[in-house]
């Protein structure tokens, strides 16, 4: 069986041989497994998640899931990517599970993030585009707006609009056809767009009522 | 670019990984058709917006705290003596079923054999006794004292019994 050399050039079992030894009962040979893949998991858990609770959590199960499930690992697939579906499946579990879908409102938001957002939404088109500076209001109201989406969207909105995952990628990942990713991106999107078009919305009329409001002064500034 | 290609344009720049700058000689098209079109600027201004917001949520790659080792371990540890116990509960279950089928079995083959014993009037039952006991002579004034036992039938069973045995 092949084996590689680490950095101290020491013979390393590779994956496979510490699956078969695993089932064969050697408790030693998944823990190595989980030393070398827990943080390729715990920061698959931070896509979804930001508490490092959470992530413990999804990083947890994960490993338990993948060792009640190692019988039905492939031999010659990639071991990574077998666990990567078992981590992504448990982030979409949990989002299911802490499901408490509210619609998502500007009166929700808190003055700092109303700040946050008038300001940004001040700044013409390119420049907002291209700001790259994160603040934890953004986060905030982030957090917020992904909350009110179904956990389906949610989950393909980071993957594919963030992450820049492909929807072959995704639809492997969670075994889901390509047709059936398209489909959940095409109302992913359109839900997340409305709600953006609401704060788009929302923020015009406030800035127009402000401005109104202001008007003597704003005259003067021109 | 008609506004259908620009959206196109956006969107792609809106996903890409790399961050979201625009080049050169887009970028000049780009402005000159946001100039001309409100619509399609304030597409830009929605893309901007998500992107910014889902950028947001991104969170820098790193070690998760050693003691996350420890509590999988703990927790594989636990998983292991659990399957070891639920299969010795398996087996346990297993065999206090089959003892349960097995009682089960035992008081209807009970229960039966009492049922046709009671079908038996009480003359005939002492007669079997008296026949299976080789008392014969219990078995003869039994069928002549019954009424229910026919002479015939029970005389030629007597005949058919060989005679050392009487």
């Amino acid at each position: 069986m092949a084996e590689k050399r680490n950095s101290a050039n020491e013979l390393v079992p590779d994956d496979e041989e510490l699956v078969e030894r695993s089932l064969a009962g050697d408790a030693e040979a998944f823990e190595v497994l989980v030393r070398r893949y827990g943080r390729a998991i715990y920061n698959v858990a931070g896509r979804f998640f930001r508490q490092p609770e959470m992530r413990e959590d999804i990083t947890q199960e994960t490993f338990l899931k993948a060792y009640q499930a190692l019988h039905t690992y492939r031999r010659g697939a990639s071991f990574e990517r077998w666990l990567m579906k078992i981590a992504v499946n448990a982030c979409y579990d949990a989002l299911r599970r802490m499901q408490r879908r509210r619609e998502f409102s500007l009166a929700d938001l808190a003055e700092d993030e109303q700040t946050w957002l008038e300001e940004a939404l001040a700044k013409p088109a390119f420049e907002l585009f291209e700001q790259q500076q994160q603040s934890e209001n953004a986060v905030a109201l982030a957090e917020k707006l992904l909350a009110s989406l179904s956990p389906e969207d949610r989950l393909v909105m980071l993957l594919y609009e963030r992450d820049g995952l492909s929807t072959a990628e995704i639809g492997e990942l969670m075994g889901w056809s390509r047709s059936k990713v398209k489909i959940r991106l095409f109302r992913a999107r359109r839900a997340l767009d409305k709600r953006l078009r609401r704060i788009l919305q929302g923020a015009q009329s406030a800035s127009a009522s402000k401005a109104k409001a202001d008007e003597p002064e704003s005259r003067q500034e021109r | 670019m008609t506004c259908r290609d620009i959206r196109k344009r956006m969107a792609m720049w809106a996903r890409a990984a790399s961050p979201g700058e625009i080049a050169g000689a887009e970028r000049e098209a780009l402005a000159a058709h946001l100039s001309a079109c409100p619509a399609c600027a304030e597409e830009l201004r929605l893309l901007a917006l998500k992107r910014i917001l889902l950028r947001a949520t991104r969170v820098p790659e790193v070690d998760p705290a050693p003691s996350l080792y420890a509590r999988v371990s703990a927790r594989l540890r636990q998983e292991r003596a659990r399957s070891l116990f639920s299969f010795w509960e398996a087996a346990r279950t297993f065999a206090a079923s089959v003892a349960v089928v097995a009682m089960l079995l035992l008081m209807l083959l009970a229960g039966v054999n009492i049922y046709i014993h009671q079908q038996i009037p009480v003359e005939r039952r002492d007669f079997i006794s008296a026949l299976m006991e080789r008392n014969f002579s219990e078995a003869e004034r039994l069928v002549f004292a019954g009424e229910e036992l026919s002479q015939e039938g029970v005389l030629s069973a007597l005949a058919a019994e060989p005679r050392e045995s009487r």
